[in-house]
C-alpha cells in the first residue's frame, strides 16, 4: 500500500491513541510484584481487612483422587441461565446429564425465597426429567458465583449481589441454607447440599479430577478469577479442622486487585472511563481489564475516540451504536480477530450490526489492532496473575485449568498467555493451560464427591482408635 | 379468553412503499379524505340508527355524521389524542378545526369502521434507527358501516363483524378509523362467538403460522417414518412463534407424538412466555455469548441436533446458528422481514442434502379455515392483551424491549364491541 505523508500522520497519530494498552516487560514484572504483595496481604491476619486481594479459604481440602464413585447432584448458578446437572462418577469416569433452565427478570428483582424456590422448582423438574425419584437422597454441589462470605464448606453468606441480580432478603444470608430449605418443600427426594463453590474453584476441582499436577484454576469469562491450593501455615484468616490435609483451596477474588490505586500504571484513559460509568466505580479494576464483560465496552470507548478524531469511519452517523454504552460484545472481539486475510467479513459483518455504515478497509484493519491490542493486555494481565501464583506455588510442574468464554472462544487467548507466562515465570518450573471442560457444573459435583469421599474416611478413621481403648478423640476447632 | 399478559407479532413480508391514495380497483377514481382523529362515536351515529331515523342516500347520512361531530365538546380533549397518535404513528399534522369526513363507500365495495388492529413489530428491526411500524398493519377487525347499493347478491351487511385477507396497501395506509374496501372478496364475517380481538390476530400471525407449518409438515412427517425423533425449531418467541406453536399442536399434535418443537429467542421473558404455549422446550440464544456456546447448549438441547428451522428472526446470525446444528436432509424456512444478505455455503448445503425455503402467504381458504378453526377451539389464540390506540407508541416500544410478552392488540376509537 503506497503510504502518504497524510496516512504516515494518521497512522502516528492512531499509534499515540493505543499505545497505552501495549506494556513493556519491565512493567508486567513489577504488576507481578503487586500482586504478589498484595495476596501476601489478603492471607495475613493483621492485612486481610484492608487487602485488596481477598484470598478466600474455601473450605475445600482435597483435590480428587480419581477414586471417588457415586451420584450426585449439581447446581450451577451464575447468571440467567442456571444448569442442574446429574453425575454418575465411577473412578475417573464421569456419566453427566445436565439441563439449563431460566431465571426472568421479575425473580431476579423479587424476593430471596421467590429465586431459591424457582431454583428448587427447577431441581424437581430435573430430577422428574432425569428419573431420579427413585434415589432416596442425593448430595449436591453447589456453584454460586457471586461474591460470598465463606464460613464453612457448605456454608457461605452472599455478601452483594452482582450480574443484574437485585433479590431481597439475600444479602448477608447462607445461600446453602437458603437453598436447602427451598429444596424440602420442592422435591421429596431428599437432598443434601453438602458444598457450595464458585466457579473458579469448580473449574480447578474438575481439571484435577484428570490430571493430578492441576493445582491452580482461572476463570477467565464475564469475569476473571483464580483459585489455587494453598499450605494451611501460610493461610492466617482461619483455623481449620487438623483431620484434614493441611492445604486449602484459596479464592483469590483477585478481580479487585488495584482497587487500592496501585495499578493506575497500567490504566489508561479508556479503562478510567469504563470504571466511572460501570456500576461499581473504583471497584473490581483489574477484572474490567480482563474480564469479557469489559472488554469490548474498552474497544468500543477507544474505536469512539478513534472516530471523533476523524482517524476512522468518516462520515459516521453518531447514532449508531458504536456511541451506545454496552453495545461491543466481547463476542465481536473474537470474532473480529479470527478474521484472516483482506477482506475482513466477520469485521464489517459487525460493524453493520451495529449501524457503521460508512467504513472502509482500512478501518477495518484499524478496528481489528484495535481489539488485537485490547485483547493481548488482557491476556498478558492474566499471564502476570498466574505467574505470580506459579512462582509461589514452587512446584516443579503445574498445571492450570481455565474456564470461561473469553480463554474457550478467543482465537488468540491461549497462545498469548503461554507466551507470556513462559516469559514471566522462574524457568525451572515447568506450566501446562489445559481447559476444564464445565467446571462449574461438573466440578461441584466433584467437590460434593470428595467430601462425601473423605468423610467416610474420617469417620473409619476416628472408629479405629476407639477400638483401641483408651484414645481421647481430637478436639474439632472451629 | 382475554388475559393479563400479550404477545409480539413479528411483521413476516417486506415492507412495500405504497401510494398514499387507493384507486378503486375498477378504474374508478375517488377522493378519498382521512383525518387523524380518533373520534369517539356515539351510540346514536351508528349504521342502523340512522337508517332508522332518516330514509336517505348514503350522501345525506354522511351530512348528518359532520354536523354531529362539530358539536361534539370533546373535540378540544381530542387534539391532545391527535398529537400523540401524530407523533406515534408519524402522521402529518391535522388541524383540529378540520371537518372529519370519512371515505365514501367504494363502487360496489364497502366502507369498514377498524375497531381492532394488532400490534405488529419486527424483531429483527429492532436495531434499525428510524424504524418505524406498520399501521394498521395486516390484522384489522371491525364492522361493516356501509354498503355499496351496487353490490350485488352480497351477504354484506352494516353491523357485520369482520376480519380482512392481508392486503399490502392497506397495511402501510396509516391511522385511519374508517377504511373503504372495494374489493369485497377480501372479507370475512366472523362467527357471533368469537371476539373481534382476539379475530383481529387471524390473518396476521394467525395465518402466517398456519402457512409456516404447513410448509413444514410434510417434511416432519416424512421424517417422522425414519427416525425416532424430529426436533423443530422456532426462532422468535414473539407474536408469531406463539402462533406457530398454537398451529404445530393443531396440524401436527396428534398423530406425530415424536415430534418435538423447541423455541430460541434472545429474551427470557418471551421464552417462558413461548413455554406456557406448549413447546417441548426453550433455548436461551442470548446475543452476548459467544456463538460457539449458543450453538453447543443448542446441540445439548435438541439432542440429535434440528430436523426442520422456522425463523422468524432470520437474521445473519440466526441463520449461521440454524445452520451449525441442522441435520442432513434438514429444512430452514425463512419467515422474517430481515434485509439480511448472507452467504452460504453451497457445497455443503448439497452434500448434507439440506434446503432453505420461505413462508408462502396464506390463501384465502386457509384463512377462512382458520376463522373457523379458532372459532370451535380446535385452535387457542396466544395470549394476548388489548390497549387502548392512544397507547401505541407505549405498546409498541414494551413489545420491543419485551416488558409485554405475548400478543398486544389496539383498540380504536370508543369502541364498545367485545374485546
Amino acid at each position: 500500500m503506497p503510504s502518504t505523508p497524510e496516512q504516515i500522520a494518521r497512522y502516528e497519530k492512531i499509534e499515540s491513541l493505543v499505545k497505552g494498552f501495549k506494556l513493556p516487560s519491565a512493567t508486567y514484572h513489577q504488576v507481578m510484584a503487586l500482586w504478589k504483595e498484595e495476596m501476601k496481604n489478603g492471607l495475613g491476619k493483621t492485612t486481610h481487612a484492608t487487602a485488596d486481594i481477598k484470598m478466600f479459604p474455601s473450605y475445600v481440602r482435597a483435590l480428587p483422587e480419581g477414586s471417588e464413585r457415586g451420584k450426585f447432584l449439581a447446581l450451577d448458578l451464575g447468571g440467567t441461565n442456571f444448569r442442574v446437572l446429574y453425575i454418575d462418577l465411577n473412578g475417573p469416569l464421569a456419566d453427566i446429564v445436565s439441563k439449563t433452565y431460566l431465571i426472568p427478570q421479575q425473580v431476579m428483582l423479587g424476593t430471596g425465597e421467590q429465586l431459591f424456590g424457582h431454583v428448587a422448582n427447577c431441581v424437581a423438574n430435573f430430577i422428574h426429567f432425569t428419573g431420579l425419584e427413585k434415589e432416596r437422597s442425593l448430595c449436591l454441589g453447589f456453584t454460586f458465583s457471586f461474591p460470598l462470605v465463606q464460613d464453612g464448606l457448605a456454608s457461605a453468606r452472599l455478601s452483594k449481589w452482582t450480574k443484574g441480580f437485585r433479590c431481597e432478603g439475600v444479602i448477608g444470608q447462607d445461600v446453602c441454607q437458603l437453598l436447602q430449605q427451598a429444596l424440602v418443600k420442592a422435591t421429596p427426594v431428599k437432598i443434601d447440599v453438602v458444598a457450595v463453590i464458585n466457579d473458579a474453584v469448580g473449574t480447578l476441582m474438575s481439571a484435577a479430577h484428570t490430571d493430578r499436577k492441576c493445582e491452580i484454576g482461572l476463570i477467565l469469562g464475564t469475569g476473571c478469577n483464580a483459585c489455587y491450593m494453598e499450605k494451611l501455615e501460610n493461610v492466617e484468616t482461619v483455623s481449620l479442622d487438623d483431620d484434614e490435609p493441611q492445604q486449602v483451596i484459596i479464592n483469590t477474588e483477585w478481580g479487585a486487585f488495584g482497587d487500592n490505586g496501585c495499578l493506575d500504571i497500567v490504566r489508561t484513559e479508556y479503562d478510567r472511563e469504563l470504571d466511572t460509568y460501570s456500576i461499581n466505580p473504583g471497584k473490581q479494576l483489574v477484572e474490567k481489564m480482563i474480564g469479557g464483560m469489559y472488554l469490548g465496552e474498552i474497544v468500543r470507548l477507544t474505536l469512539e475516540r478513534l472516530s471523533s478524531e476523524k482517524l476512522i469511519f468518516r462520515g459516521i452517523d453518531h447514532d449508531c451504536d458504536l456511541f451506545n454504552r454496552g453495545k461491543f460484545y466481547t463476542k465481536y472481539l473474537s470474532e473480529i480477530e479470527r478474521d484472516n486475510g483482506e477482506f475482513f467479513e466477520n469485521t464489517k459483518q459487525i460493524l453493520e450490526e451495529l449501524g457503521v455504515e460508512t467504513y472502509t478497509l482500512e478501518d477495518c484493519k484499524i478496528v481489528k489492532y484495535v481489539c488485537a491490542l485490547i485483547s493481548a493486555r488482557a491476556a498478558f494481565l492474566a499471564s502476570a496473575g498466574i505467574s505470580t501464583l506459579i512462582n509461589s506455588l514452587k512446584r516443579p510442574e503445574v498445571t492450570v485449568a481455565i474456564d470461561g468464554s473469553l480463554y474457550r472462544f478467543h482465537p488468540r487467548f491461549h497462545n498469548l498467555m503461554s507466551l507470556k507466562i513462559q516469559e514471566l515465570v522462574d524457568p525451572s518450573y515447568k506450566f501446562k493451560l489445559v481447559l476444564s471442560h464445565d467446571g462449574s457444573g461438573k466440578g461441584a459435583a466433584i467437590v460434593a464427591a470428595v467430601t462425601t469421599h473423605r468423610k467416610t474416611n474420617i469417620h473409619d478413621k476416628k472408629v479405629s482408635p476407639q477400638v483401641g481403648g483408651n484414645c481421647i478423640p481430637i478436639a474439632v476447632q472451629t | 379468553m382475554k388475559e393479563s399478559t400479550t404477545t409480539n407479532y413479528h411483521d413476516t413480508t417486506e415492507r412495500k412503499t405504497t401510494e398514499a391514495n387507493i384507486k378503486n380497483r375498477t378504474g374508478c377514481s375517488y377522493i378519498s379524505v382521512r383525518r387523524s382523529f380518533a373520534v369517539k362515536m356515539s351510540k346514536s351515529a351508528s349504521p342502523q340508527s340512522c337508517a332508522d331515523e332518516i330514509p336517505c342516500t348514503s350522501k345525506c347520512c354522511r351530512m348528518l355524521q359532520t354536523f354531529k361531530f362539530l358539536a361534539m365538546p370533546q373535540l378540544e380533549v381530542l387534539s391532545n389524542n391527535e398529537m400523540n397518535l401524530n407523533r406515534n404513528l408519524g402522521l402529518l399534522q391535522a388541524s383540529v378545526s378540520s371537518i372529519l369526513q370519512q371515505p365514501e363507500v367504494p363502487k360496489g365495495g364497502a366502507l369498514v369502521k377498524v375497531c381492532f388492529a394488532g400490534a405488529c413489530y419486527s424483531e429483527g428491526h429492532v436495531r434499525r434507527k428510524g424504524y418505524r411500524p406498520r399501521f394498521p398493519g395486516y390484522e384489522i377487525s371491525g364492522i361493516i358501516y356501509e354498503v355499496c347499493n351496487s353490490l350485488p347478491n352480497r351477504n354484506l351487511n352494516p353491523g357485520d363483524r369482520i376480519i380482512l385477507y392481508p392486503d399490502e396497501e392497506i397495511a402501510d395506509s396509516g391511522y385511519t378509523e374508517f377504511l373503504p374496501i372495494s374489493d369485497v372478496s377480501k372479507i370475512y364475517q366472523i362467527p357471533s362467538n368469537m371476539s373481534l380481538a382476539v379475530a383481529a390476530m387471524i390473518p396476521g400471525g394467525g395465518l402466517t403460522g398456519f402457512s409456516a407449518v404447513l410448509k413444514a409438515k410434510p417434511h416432519i412427517e416424512k421424517l417422522a417414518e425414519v427416525k425416532p425423533i424430529v426436533n423443530v425449531l422456532v426462532v422468535g418467541a414473539g407474536g408469531l412463534g406463539l402462533w406457530t406453536l398454537r398451529m404445530a399442536e393443531y396440524l401436527l399434535g396428534e398423530h406425530n407424538t415424536n415430534v418435538r418443537v423447541f423455541v430460541a429467542d434472545s429474551n427470557i421473558d418471551r421464552l417462558l412466555t413461548a413455554q406456557d404455549h406448549g413447546c417441548y422446550d426453550i433455548i436461551h440464544w442470548n446475543e452476548e455469548d459467544h456463538e460457539e456456546y449458543i450453538c453447543e447448549r443448542t446441540i445439548e438441547a435438541c439432542h440429535g441436533g434440528l430436523d426442520v428451522v422456522i425463523d422468524f428472526v432470520s437474521s445473519r446470525r440466526t441463520m449461521n446458528r440454524s445452520l451449525q446444528v441442522l441435520n442432513r436432509e434438514g429444512l430452514i424456512i425463512v419467515g422474517g422481514s430481515s434485509v439480511t444478505e448472507m452467504s452460504i455455503n453451497l457445497n455443503v448445503l448439497s452434500a448434507k442434502q439440506q434446503s432453505i425455503t420461505s413462508i408462502p402467504k396464506g390463501s384465502p381458504e386457509e384463512l377462512a379455515e382458520l376463522v373457523q378453526c379458532v372459532a370451535s377451539g380446535r385452535v387457542s389464540p396466544p395470549t394476548y392483551a388489548v390497549f387502548p390506540v392512544e397507547n401505541a407508541n407505549q405498546v409498541f416500544e414494551d413489545l420491543t424491549l419485551a416488558r409485554i410478552t405475548g400478543r398486544a392488540v389496539l383498540r380504536l376509537g370508543n369502541t364498545n364491541v367485545d374485546n
